[in-house]
């Protein structure tokens, strides 16, 4: 699962952890609202001749969308060499249109990225070095805090400025800690005294399941990377050659893991967490869990939910032969290469550093500013919390800076929870990490030199290639229907009706199908120059990949499984809803209403559903003999649970099956029934082969839609657990967009498209056997 | 025993939809609650079922934070267009992959079914390129103008409809000595009304709720459509769930309307000329 899920956090959890508005915020909120309205129309009355400064913004909600408007605004206000104009994107969405607007040569001129993702990015040729502009303006990295400034530097140059911090500390509940005996003033501070803390605190139900947890070793924002630091590892040498993801150290951390975590079984923790809600529900403020490793971000949560439980912060525990240690991520601010304005861009950055800026970021929305001076605030040094924040940021550490960061990560996960399930050992699950990573690394390094692709003649090539095909044709063609006797009217009709359609091909689609098999034959990293590679990818593909059978296996599963039960179910409501019953105009719409739901709502509503504890489905199964089962938590049971998702959608298979319906002949059926045909002989010998044409387009779209099943694995599972969802086109796109191996990519999907073009054939060619075209001559 | 029989049958298509029904729809009950919900009761679980109490400010915030009336503007811009451009490019050409001979129609109605075989995943920049050097990158023209041109899946379920369409039917228009273009009109079309409602609604749908297009094309704060606009609450620091689920609501509303009221074309016994009851 990739980092992009929280800004530096790799997270474990999923529906955790939203921030609300404080209530103190409301108010400044409405100032501020009645600032923009005004100045707005002062502003607007003045013809702007400053040069205009494309800014990306990432902060969509919450405080910090307030905080980066108003900065902009000041700014725009401050100063009458530029004007910024912010333009908001998805956090999560930041990949998908950033990486096409550096390709496209289109990029902002400043943009906030997560400090993780710079290495990613800098190492590809996608940013503006950023040496000279600090060294001119007399910037210092001593003026950061060291974890912020050094995640900003690749190779030995600056990259990016960061934007804030967070940083990890462990709240425990001091109520909890009462009742159980144990001293409130003394949170542990070792694993040893960790865990020993955390079987105080732990309370099972009578069932046998969890009531309340000490401490959960597969729940936090820590990833495995603060437990190996705290044993004193190291994920990567310091030159960034060399993976070190098993480092005996971070094995042993592992391995103490694995342990902490089958002392309650695994299954049980899993679906204790699948239990946990966001905000008012969050485990730590409802009792369930007593300690827990959160970033600072979260206080605002905490101090409006959690007003009873009488909460603190101290240190995270870290390894008795280990080192106290904790890790920080956050924002940044980066210039894209190609940047029309980067002088302006620079200046808004340099407005952003400012102690005044930094403050008002830092205080509003519970982050640690970046700049040090900033922290001597009275806002935190009058706090207790943020004075242990700020003190932990001297034993800070930051996720491994490389170009195969994201991969890394990944990697990381994955090791985690084949460990976790009890498929690998920590060694040999670390192993595999490291290998992996290291491949990746390697080839990243090594395959820097090799004949670049001049597009220009890729262009002129692949251009002419289609135009002479094209040409030539058109002229065979021209020929003949000029010599043809009868026929030629239609014949002439036919190119015209379909012109559109042929225009729209050469035009749209078959430009981009070429260009995307040839980068099928090249290394593409999107944001660098692609260069040749010949058919190492699709070699790699067949030989080398892990995931390659995996990813095939789980989306022939589900496409063996979905199709015939979704054209069963949609052409059995349809035969349902044809039916001359009372109220079937409003049971049509009920039916088809999950189909205009939007996609973020409906996989929020079956994470929900398929939730192991309380979800409405296994609620349903208690009142039944049958046994209630981990959903999305258990890889036996995902893909079934995506199946019964699919099945949630078949309002559009159902529409156009009852559009077939209307096209069989009334007279037929009647004549069926003056026969005396029952109703079942009438639908295999009338309905049926009326309908066949329809029919055959839902198996041959619903065999093509299948195989290309994404979103719903995308939103909701990851590709997990353990890879168990981890479908083709989902892995495709990890390795596009976020991986930035979008020549391995295409080649993956070259093979898909082979496959499936097979597949689609060979109906076409059996459909003849049994799909009935009324009137077709011969 | 024929009364019981006329009986039972409507009775046990009842039941069955009722059942069904509740799987169905019931997980949308959750999200209209939700959406009337204080964000402390949200989350709660087990899950409430009716908000108490129940609030209306999320669909206040939905007008005056969240520019509902301006996204819906310009969704209307682009789904209106594209559904047009849509229909007509791929009536069209279902047409003349259906009931039109010309040389090379198995070529090109192939050469189309393989671009519904290829991930958009690796098309996607090639296509953005595209449009970078057509100078259309945040306007409306990319998500409207493709539209115009054909579309594989429209093409593919229009050209099964045309084929049902009797042969002798047009051979009878065509000996009395309409041409391609009256027969399309005045045959072809209004045989497949049914059809042609369905790619309508799909249309409609798929551009109302297309999140990715506006996502990639449109940047300014101005051509925002409403999916686009719902991404936007689920954010860094936080997911702003009452005013996603109204939202939400208020998307799916005019769709749902959309589709109720175009049913009423799918009713059995339309009135049709020629041998279609």
């Amino acid at each position: 699962m990739g980092v992009d899920e929280r800004e530096g956090r790799t997270g474990q959890e999923r529906l955790g952890k939203e921030n609300s508005h404080e209530d103190s915020f409301m108010s400044m909120k409405k100032l501020f609202l009645a600032f923009l309205l005004t100045s707005q129309t002062i502003a607007a009355s003045v013809k702007d001749t400053r040069q205009r400064v494309v800014f990306w913004n990432l902060f969509t909600t919450g405080a910090s969308h307030q905080v980066i408007t108003q900065l902009v605004q000041q700014f725009n206000e401050t100063q009458n060499d530029y004007v910024v104009v912010k333009s908001d994107i998805p956090y999560r969405q930041l990949h998908t249109k950033m990486l096409p607007a550096i390709a496209g040569r289109v990029p902002p001129d400043v943009s906030i990225l997560d400090r993780f993702r710079v290495a990613s990015y800098a190492a590809r040729g996608a940013l503006l070095c950023l040496d000279d502009l600090i060294g001119r303006d007399g910037l210092q990295a001593e003026d950061f805090f060291a974890a912020t400034w050094a995640e900003c530097l690749y190779e030995g140059s600056a990259w990016a400025v960061p934007y804030d911090t967070d940083v990890r500390v462990m709240y425990y509940n001091k109520k909890l800690f009462r009742e159980a005996g144990l001293d409130p003033e003394n949170p542990p501070r070792t694993w040893s005294e960790l865990r020993d803390c955390s079987r105080k605190l732990t309370v099972f139900r009578r069932d046998n399941r969890l009531e309340q947890t000490g401490y959960l070793p597969i729940y936090g924002n820590t990833g495995l990377y603060l437990y190996g630091w705290q044993k004193g590892g190291r994920f990567m040498s310091e030159d960034g050659q060399t993976v070190t993801l098993n480092d005996p150290r971070i094995v042993e951390a592992l391995i103490w893991l694995k342990d902490f975590a089958d002392e309650y079984g695994v299954e049980n923790l899993l679906t204790f967490r699948s239990g946990f809600g966001a905000d008012a529900q969050n485990p730590f403020v409802t009792g369930r869990i007593a300690m827990v490793v959160l970033d600072v971000g979260e206080l605002s949560m905490i101090q409006r939910y959690g007003r009873d439980i009488e909460w603190a912060t101290a240190p995270c525990p870290y390894a008795d032969d280990g080192e106290p240690a904790t890790w920080s991520g956050g924002f940044s601010l980066v210039i894209p290469k190609g940047a029309g304005n980067a002088e302006g861009g620079w200046a808004f950055c340099r407005f952003i550093l400012s102690e005044a800026s930094q403050r008002t970021i830092a205080t509003s929305s519970n982050k640690l500013p970046a700049l040090k001076s900033a922290s001597k605030d009275s806002f935190f040094q009058q706090s207790d919390f943020w004075r242990l924040a700020i003190d932990q940021m001297e034993i800070s550490h930051y996720r491994p800076v490389s170009p195969v960061g994201a991969i890394l990560d990944t990697e990381l996960n994955t090791a985690f929870d084949q460990v976790l399930h009890n498929k690998l050992s920590a060694q040999e699950a670390l192993d595999i990490a490291t290998q992996e990573t290291q491949k990746s690394l390697e080839r990243f390094l090594g395959e820097e030199e090799g004949t670049p692709v001049s597009w220009p003649l890729v262009a002129a090539f692949l251009g002419g290639l289609v135009g002479i095909a094209f040409l030539s044709r058109a002229c065979l063609t021209i020929r003949r229907v000029r010599f043809m006797k009868l026929g030629k009217k239609q014949a002439i009709a036919g190119y015209l009706f379909a012109l559109p359609a042929i225009l729209g091909l050469a035009l749209f689609m078959l430009g981009p199908i070429l260009v995307a098999l040839t980068y099928s034959f090249t290394r593409y990293e999107i944001i660098s120059p692609a260069t040749w590679v010949g058919v190492e990818n699709y070699r790699r593909l067949f030989s080398e990949d892990r995931y390659f059978l995996t990813a095939l296996w789980n989306t022939l599963y589900f496409a063996v499984f979905s199709v015939p039960i979704n054209i069963s179910l949609s052409l059995g409501l349809a035969l349902l809803l044809n039916q001359p019953i009372r109220g079937r105009a409003l049971y049509r719409t009920c039916f088809y209403l999950p189909t205009v739901m939007p996609a973020v709502a409906g996989s929020v509503l079956w994470a929900w559903l398929f939730n192991g504890d309380y979800g409405l489905i296994n609620v349903l199964l208690s009142y039944t003999p049958l046994p209630e089962i981990p959903w999305l938590t258990s890889e036996h049971w995902s893909k079934p649970a995506l199946i019964v998702m699919g099945m949630w959608a078949i309002g559009g298979d159902m529409i156009i099956f009852l559009a077939a319906l209307q096209g069989v002949p009334r007279s037929l059926l009647e004549a069926c029934d003056m026969d005396g045909a029952g109703p079942l002989r009438k639908f295999r010998h009338v309905t049926l082969p009326m309908i066949s044409p329809a029919m055959f387009f839902m198996v041959v779209m619903g065999i093509i839609g299948s195989f290309q099943i994404f979103t719903q694995a995308y939103i909701m599972t990851a590709g997990g657990p353990v890879n168990s969802t981890l479908f083709y086109v989902l892995y495709l796109y990890r390795e596009a967009f976020e991986n930035l191996h979008m020549g391995y990519a295409s080649a993956m999907a070259w093979v898909l498209f082979l496959f499936i073009m097979i597949v689609t054939g060979v109906q076409f060619v059996f459909a003849r056997q049994w799909v009935y075209y009324e009137g077709e001559k011969g | 025993m024929r009364r019981l029989r006329s009986r039972a049958v409507p009775f046990a298509i009842h039941a069955t939809l009722l059942v069904l029904l509740i799987g169905f729809i019931g997980p949308f009950f959750w999200l209209i609650s939700t959406s009337l919900k204080l964000e402390s009761a949200m989350f709660q679980l087990p899950p409430q079922w009716i908000p108490n109490p129940a609030t209306l400010k999320h669909y206040a915030l939905a007008f005056t934070d969240f520019p509902a009336l301006h996204y819906t503007r310009n969704t209307l811009v682009v789904v209106v267009f594209s559904t047009l451009g849509t229909l007509i490019s791929c009536s069209m050409a279902g047409y003349a992959f259906s009931r039109l001979i010309w040389p090379d129609r198995t070529l090109v109605f192939s050469l189309l079914m393989a671009t519904m075989m290829i991930p958009g995943q690796v098309t996607m920049i090639p296509i953005y390129i595209l449009f970078t050097k057509l100078g259309w990158i945040d306007t409306f023209l990319p998500l409207v103008v493709p539209a115009f041109f054909g579309n594989a899946f429209f093409i593919f379920l229009l050209r099964q409809f045309f084929l049902t369409v009797p042969e002798d039917l047009i051979e009878a228009a065509r000996l009395d000595g309409a041409g391609e273009g009256r027969v399309f009109l005045q045959i072809m079309l209004p045989l497949c009304k049914p059809a042609l409602l369905t790619v309508l609604i799909f249309t409609v749908l798929r551009s109302w709720n297309d999140f990715m297009g506006p996502l990639i094309y449109l940047t300014s704060e101005k051509n925002r459509t409403l999916a686009l606009g719902l991404a936007h609450l689920h954010g860094v620091q936080g997911t702003e769930w009452g005013l996603l689920m109204a939202a939400s609501m208020l998307m799916v509303l005019p769709a749902l309307l959309l589709f109720f009221f175009c049913q009423r074309f799918f009713i059995e016994g339309i009135a049709l000329t020629g041998t279609k009851a």
